[in-house]
Order: C-alpha cells, then sequence, then structure tokens
C-alpha cells in the first residue's frame, strides 16, 4: 500500500506550517498576502465578524475552510492546522520513545460548550478568548522573540507544554478540548460526509490505532467525535481494511451533533453536564472579577491607530502578538494590565510615521486596516508637556528635541528672551510618541502623550505648509 | 666717408649689445603674467557653484579646490558622512542628496582609494532612513560600504580636548579610523538648532544625541568641533533648502530649490555662508559665533576668498 496519503498529508501540513510562520512573523511584507492567511483562521475571523467586519474577497476561503466539515469531515484541522502539525510531531515522538502503549482518554468537552464559551467572552469584552485560540498562541511562541517578556514567556512555556507534552497521554487534546476553531468545525460537521470506515475485512491488527493522530480507533471501532479525518488510518492498514466512505450514507457507528443532545442521559452522563456547568460558572465569574479589577489600569493604555478606543480593542484583540511582531520599531508591547493585548510603549521607541504595519497584519481587525495617508491623520493621544521639567521652561538652554522628531507638525517653537520654547498645537498631533522618545529628560519624559478615549482625526500638516512666496523663483544669486 | 659709416654701425652694434644686458626682460614681464594662464590654482577658502545638478556641482567644485587627488590619496579610507537621519525619500530634501553622495564615492576610489566608507546615526530607524533615502542603492551601485550605525558596540569614547559640556563622547569607530573624512550635510532650517549644515552634521557620528539636547544644545554642537580629528572637506547640500519645519519638513512646499553647493575646509566659514542661503542672518545662529570663538574657524566672508561658479548661466 503506497502510503501517499500520509506522506501528502505531511507535506501539506510542513508547507502551510511554512506560511504561517512567514505570515505571524511578518516576513511575508504584502499585506493581501497576509490577509489570504488570516483568512484561513477560523476563530480570529468569526471575532471579526461578531464586530461587523468582513474582508472581501477573502472572506470566501474562510467560508470554504468553515462549511468543508460538511462533506469533508475537519479537513483544516488534519491537513493544514501548524498546532494540529506540531502536536502530530510531539505525539509520533512520544510512540517512538515510550515503549508502553499510550494511554487513551474517551471523554472531551462537547464543542457546543466552548462555542458557548468564547461567545460569552466576546459579548462581553472580555479578552481572555485570545487565551484559547490556537493561531493566536501560534503567534505569540515567535512575538516572544521580538520582544520578550515574562508573563508571556509564561503563556507561551503553558501553550506549548499542551502542545508537545500532553500528547504523551491525549494526542490532540487541545484540538478536541478547548480550540474554538475546532469547535467551530465539529458544530458544522454533521457526520454525514466522506470519512473513513472499517470493513469486515478487517483483522483486529491493532495497526490503524497507533496511526491515529487522536487516538480516534478503538478496538476495531471509530469514535466519529473524535476522527478528523486525516485519513492515515487508511494508509496504515495492512489489509485495506479501512476505505473511504461517501457522502450520505448511513452508518452504523458514529453519533451526530443532534443525536448527541437528544438521547436519553444517563446518571454519569447528567453528574458530568452538572460538574461542568458548574465549574464554567465559577470561571465565568471570576473572569469578570478580575476584569473589573484591572480594567481601571487599562484606560491609561494607548492602542495602535485603527484600534478606534481601547473598548473597541479589547473587544476585539485575541492578543496573538502578529501586531507586535511586525512593528519596525517596537514600539508594540504586551500590556500585563490589558492580559497581554498590545499598547504603546513610548519611553522606548515610538510609532514611525511612514509606517501601517500593524493595520495590516491583525487577524481580527482589531486594529482596522486604513491607507498609509488616513493612518497619518488619526490622532492616538495628545502630547503634554510639563514645564516643570522641560529643559527650555526651567533654564535658559535650547534643546527642541521634541519639535525635531515631530512629523506631524504639532510642535511650535516659541521665542523667549534668546531661546525658543515649545508649544504643542493639539490639532496637528497624532500621539504617535516621537517627542515623547527624543525627550532627553530622565527619568520621566518633559513630554508625554495621554491616550485618546475615542481617536479623532488630526488636522493634515498640509495647513502648516503652504506654498512659499519665493517658491516658484527658477534662478537665485550668491547671497555674499 | 665708407670708415665713418662702418665706425658708426659699431658704435650702434655696441650699445645695442650693450642694451641687451639690461633687465629689459623684466619691463614686459608684468605683461607676461597678465596674458598667461597660472600654473598652479589658487587656494580658494570658499567654493560657491550653482545651476547645476548636485553631481555636476560638487565635480566642478572639486576641480576649483585642487581635484579630489587634494584630499584623497592613493591606498587611503575615505569616509563620507552625509546626513541620513530621516525616514524620507530623496525629493524631500531631509537627508544628502544621494546623486551627490555617489559623486563623491566616484571620484574617491578615482583618486586611489582603497575603501569608501559611509554611515550615519540616523533619528529614525536606520533600515528606513538607509533605504528610503536612496544612499543604500547608490553605495551599493558606486562600490561603497554602508556601516551599521544603530548599536553602541561600533562606537568608542574619546575625548573632546578644551570641551567643558561634552568633554568625551562615544564616537562612531568608522570616523576615528578613516585616513579622511568629508563630511557632506544638506542645509536645512532647524526647529532647535535654528540651522543645519557641516557643524550639525556632526551629532551624527555619536551615539548620545540626548546628552547634548540635555546640558546645552548650542553649546554642544560648537564644542563638539574641537575634536582632534576634523574632516579634511565640507560640501554643503543646498540644492533643495528646507527653510520652514525643518530637520523633517512637513511637505515639498517648505523646500526652495537653491540649486547650490558649497564647499570649504573651513567649517565656519561654510556654515556662515549656508546660513545666507537659508536666508537667516549668521548672528541669529548661537552656535556659530560660539564655534568661531573656539577656534574652529571664521565667519569673516568678506575677508575670505570666495569662488563662484555658475554652471548654467
Amino acid at each position: 500500500m503506497n502510503k501517499w496519503h500520509k506522506k501528502y498529508r505531511l507535506i501539506l501540513q510542513i508547507l502551510f506550517f511554512l506560511f504561517c510562520l512567514g505570515g505571524t512573523t511578518s516576513l511575508i511584507k504584502y499585506r493581501e498576502v497576509v490577509e489570504i492567511y488570516n483568512s484561513f483562521h477560523i476563530f480570529t475571523s468569526f471575532v471579526s465578524w461578531m464586530n461587523l467586519s468582513f474582508t472581501f474577497p477573502y472572506i470566501i476561503i474562510t467560508l470554504f475552510v468553515l462549511f468543508s466539515p460538511l462533506l469533508l469531515g475537519r479537513l483544516y484541522c488534519a491537513f493544514l492546522c501548524p498546532v494540529g502539525f506540531l502536536q502530530d510531531i510531539a505525539f509520533k515522538f512520544w510512540v517512538r520513545l515510550s515503549r508502553r502503549k499510550i494511554r487513551r482518554s474517551n471523554k472531551h468537552i462537547p464543542s457546543i460548550l466552548i462555542f458557548i464559551l468564547t461567545v460569552f467572552l466576546i459579548l462581553n469584552g472580555l479578552p481572555y478568548f485570545g487565551y484559547i485560540d490556537h493561531i493566536s498562541n501560534f503567534s505569540r511562541i515567535f512575538a516572544v522573540f521580538k520582544h520578550f517578556s515574562l508573563p508571556m514567556l509564561g503563556v507561551v512555556v503553558v501553550f506549548l507544554s499542551f502542545i508537545l507534552i500532553l500528547p504523551r497521554i491525549y494526542p490532540r487534546w487541545f484540538c478536541l478540548n478547548l480550540c474554538p476553531s475546532g469547535a467551530m468545525f465539529s458544530l458544522v460537521d454533521e457526520k454525514k460526509g466522506v470519512r473513513p470506515a472499517i470493513s469486515k475485512v478487517c483483522n483486529s491488527c491493532g495497526k490503524c490505532e497507533l496511526s491515529c493522530p487522536t487516538l480516534a480507533i478503538k478496538k476495531g471501532e471509530i469514535d466519529y467525535n473524535k476522527c478528523l479525518n486525516c485519513l492515515d488510518c487508511i494508509d496504515s492498514c495492512p489489509k485495506e481494511a479501512i476505505q473511504l466512505v461517501f457522502p450520505f450514507r448511513p452508518f452504523k457507528k458514529g453519533a451526530g451533533f443532534l443525536s448527541v443532545l437528544s438521547a436519553p442521559f444517563r446518571t454519569d452522563r447528567r453528574n458530568f453536564f452538572v460538574g461542568m456547568a458548574t465549574g464554567f460558572v465559577a470561571v465565568l465569574g471570576s473572569i469578570e472579577a478580575v476584569t473589573v479589577f484591572l480594567g481601571s489600569k487599562v484606560k491609561a493604555s494607548i492602542v495602535p491607530p485603527g484600534a478606534n478606543s481601547i473598548k473597541d480593542f479589547w473587544v476585539k484583540c485575541t492578543g496573538c502578538h502578529q501586531c507586535i511582531s511586525s512593528c519596525p520599531t517596537g514600539v508594540l508591547v504586551p500590556s500585563v494590565e490589558g492580559l497581554l493585548t498590545p499598547k504603546m510603549n513610548y519611553d522606548s521607541s515610538y510609532c514611525e510615521y511612514e509606517c501601517n504595519a500593524c493595520l495590516s497584519v491583525c487577524p481580527t481587525k482589531a486594529i482596522s486596516y486604513y491607507p498609509l495617508d488616513v493612518k497619518k491623520q488619526i490622532s492616538i493621544g495628545k502630547a503634554k508637556i510639563d514645564k516643570e521639567t522641560c529643559i527650555p521652561y526651567i533654564g535658559d538652554k535650547d534643546c527642541a528635541a521634541c519639535a525635531e522628531h515631530c512629523p506631524s507638525g504639532a510642535v511650535d517653537m516659541h521665542k523667549e528672551g534668546d531661546i525658543y520654547v515649545p508649544v504643542i498645537d493639539e490639532h496637528f498631533c497624532i500621539g504617535c510618541g516621537a517627542c515623547q522618545y527624543a525627550c532627553p529628560v530622565d527619568p520621566v519624559r518633559a513630554i508625554q502623550v495621554i491616550p485618546e478615549e475615542i481617536h479623532s482625526i488630526a488636522y493634515s500638516p498640509r495647513k502648516k505648509s503652504q506654498k512659499q512666496k519665493n517658491g516658484d523663483i527658477e534662478e537665485h544669486e550668491f547671497p555674499f | 666717408m665708407q670708415k665713418e659709416r662702418r665706425e658708426f654701425f659699431k658704435t650702434v652694434a655696441k650699445v645695442f649689445s650693450l642694451g641687451l644686458l639690461l633687465p629689459f626682460e623684466n619691463l614686459f614681464a608684468k605683461t607676461k603674467r597678465k596674458i598667461s594662464l597660472p600654473k598652479k590654482k589658487r587656494d580658494w577658502d570658499l567654493v560657491a557653484v550653482k545651476g547645476g545638478s548636485p553631481a555636476e556641482m560638487f565635480v566642478s567644485g572639486i576641480n576649483a579646490m585642487g581635484g579630489m587627488e587634494n584630499f584623497v590619496k592613493k591606498g587611503q579610507t575615505v569616509l563620507i558622512k552625509p546626513n541620513i537621519g530621516w525616514n524620507r525619500p530623496p525629493m524631500a530634501g531631509a537627508n544628502t542628496n544621494p546623486d551627490l553622495v555617489g559623486k563623491i564615492i566616484e571620484l574617491a576610489y578615482k583618486s586611489g582609494a582603497k575603501r569608501v566608507e559611509v554611515f550615519d546615526h540616523t533619528c529614525n530607524e536606520e533600515i528606513e532612513c538607509y533605504r528610503n533615502s536612496g544612499i543604500e542603492k547608490v553605495c551599493r551601485s558606486k562600490g561603497a560600504v554602508l556601516l551599521p550605525a544603530s548599536d553602541e558596540k561600533y562606537y568608542r569614547k574619546i575625548k573632546i580636548p578644551g570641551a567643558k559640556i561634552v568633554k568625551d563622547a562615544l564616537v562612531h569607530k568608522s570616523y576615528l579610523e578613516a585616513d579622511v573624512v568629508i563630511n557632506v550635510p544638506i542645509l536645512k532650517q532647524h526647529s532647535g538648532a535654528r540651522m543645519t549644515a557641516a557643524i550639525k552634521n556632526y551629532m551624527g557620528i555619536v551615539w548620545d544625541r540626548r546628552y547634548w539636547h540635555r546640558h546645552g544644545l548650542m553649546e554642544a554642537i560648537s564644542e563638539f568641533g574641537l575634536i582632534e580629528k576634523k574632516p579634511a572637506l565640507n560640501v554643503v547640500d543646498a540644492y533643495f533648502v528646507m527653510t520652514r519645519n525643518g530637520p523633517r519638513g512637513l511637505t515639498s512646499n517648505d523646500l526652495i530649490q537653491k540649486k547650490m553647493l558649497l564647499l570649504s575646509k573651513d567649517i565656519v566659514l561654510v556654515d556662515t555662508a549656508s546660513a545666507k542661503v537659508l536666508g537667516v542672518s549668521p548672528k541669529e545662529i548661537p552656535y556659530l559665533k560660539m564655534a568661531e570663538n573656539l577656534g574652529l574657524g571664521t565667519m569673516d566672508l568678506k575677508k575670505s576668498k570666495i569662488r563662484k561658479i555658475s554652471i548654467r548661466s
């Protein structure tokens, strides 16, 4: 039996993994390609849809990936997903390493509960849904190299242990119990499409059991709740007993979504459900408490242009940190009080005027895309000068580092005696932080950017740069 | 009768031959000097060129200064220090014109330079500045080495003799190790320093600029000129002059196309001339007078030998 399914699946996984690497680390510079990359990811696209942000024409890709389980099972999970790829590799590694047979657990959290949890979090503007999204966790791994922070490292280490260590006892646990994209795929999957089935030719050798990445096969039966349609089992059977079965042929084994709910509850199943529900409510309650506590601290954060406001930002940001990876100046950093959503840090860097990288990579459109000339007029904060510490104001010395770096013409220099003092014209200030970054006063800069609660539009610098009187003269004489 | 004529002619011949001994040549010498072209070029204090492209004006200007061979000898390492401070395209007049830099690189190699280096400690992100200014492209095509400057490891601490504010500074190794330095700033109005030209261009070779802003910008700019190693030549790009909203500029309306180029070995003199081109009185720029007082050069344009060249009349 030529193992062409396994080989092609592996090749596709590797190729898509490399594509994801490029998209998530911003090695890919073309915005359109990054949009295509983002459209493959169901949950982040879903978050943007909940906020009525639809990306045409790439939404077609998202819809295809989302509804393909109707006919083809969890195709994305089996053939593309980079997180799945990592788990599959880890599982193969553990199988080789462990002489004992891998234990198997059949219980997993019903997809509908995962789905309800995430919708609840999104609707309430709680950014925790980002912690369970698979692709956001994947992006975070690389962002931690770009900007190191200890809490971030903690989150990445926890995630990697789920992905690389947990497969030892329960492969693809993340995919079946936590991943919101996976939950959505399972809800769509009616289990009536193309899938493998074991025929009577089977001689119970058990080779298919260990080849299955989710251990869905047990004692000659396939658990279709766990089956991802990767088709590795078909290749592994020496008798070719497992074959692809085509749509709408009834099965004896396998349960569809409806039958789970309609089946009468047995006592142990009911207890399981009650236990889950209680834990669920407890988790949500504590989340709310923590959020209220942190909410006030987060209001002082400055968020990138395109986010519109800190509130809107929190409702959409999954903390994937693709913006942090793409930022050329490194001004975007994970905010601890914002639960690892990004914020601007003007003491270590500034927002480059000629750049709209973060607007181009956000998968949930928490940072909406605007062309560069529009972005240049979005005001995310206003600069304020502390006259008690600003050098020209307190002494007789010239400085003007702020005016020098301001790209939008917001800092005017007014003559006071022999020196010039800076005065801010707020109409032109876009809150980019170039002034704060350049200010030589330490430890607290004499010019600070205060966040705009709701982003506004600044005056165009053209207002300060009209045509000059002798601008059209062709020839000039030497003035000496 | 014939004997007397012979005697007369002999006397005339004697007088004539005696006359030949007289220094008649001296009587005609002055006229000779007037009509003959000088074999050696005059040593100009300032050469001002106008009317051509930046590269054309440099060729003309450096010729008047005695040719590039006057500054670059065979086998030397040359540092060309332009202004690449800002992430702006060439037509924005915020950075030195890349064609000018390219021509200087070309002529340096022609004069026998072994290695030509270019760098600037930029204000915006180095990669963006180097690329969008057009300098990276021209360095690659002309074979100059574009050096990184955005890490402290490229700098070495040196003392500035006689300075009170900038007693020592971390200066880029390329500046300290090059055999010849050619300072190539662009002339602009400056919100803090009033004007940026040759002296202000020194700011791009140090690691910590904020120190200068913190402890007295004008004093620091002038004092740093006391650095032992000085540029052999200053070339001020005044093709597009940013006359307001400098040093970054808001739109192209901030520029006046002056089509000029100023060359001088005297950094204070060339800045004084630059101030006039900018349309500002040199007295209004505090660091100029301070620099003159420190002995870095002269502001006296009237007493200087200025060569004015107009390329297209």
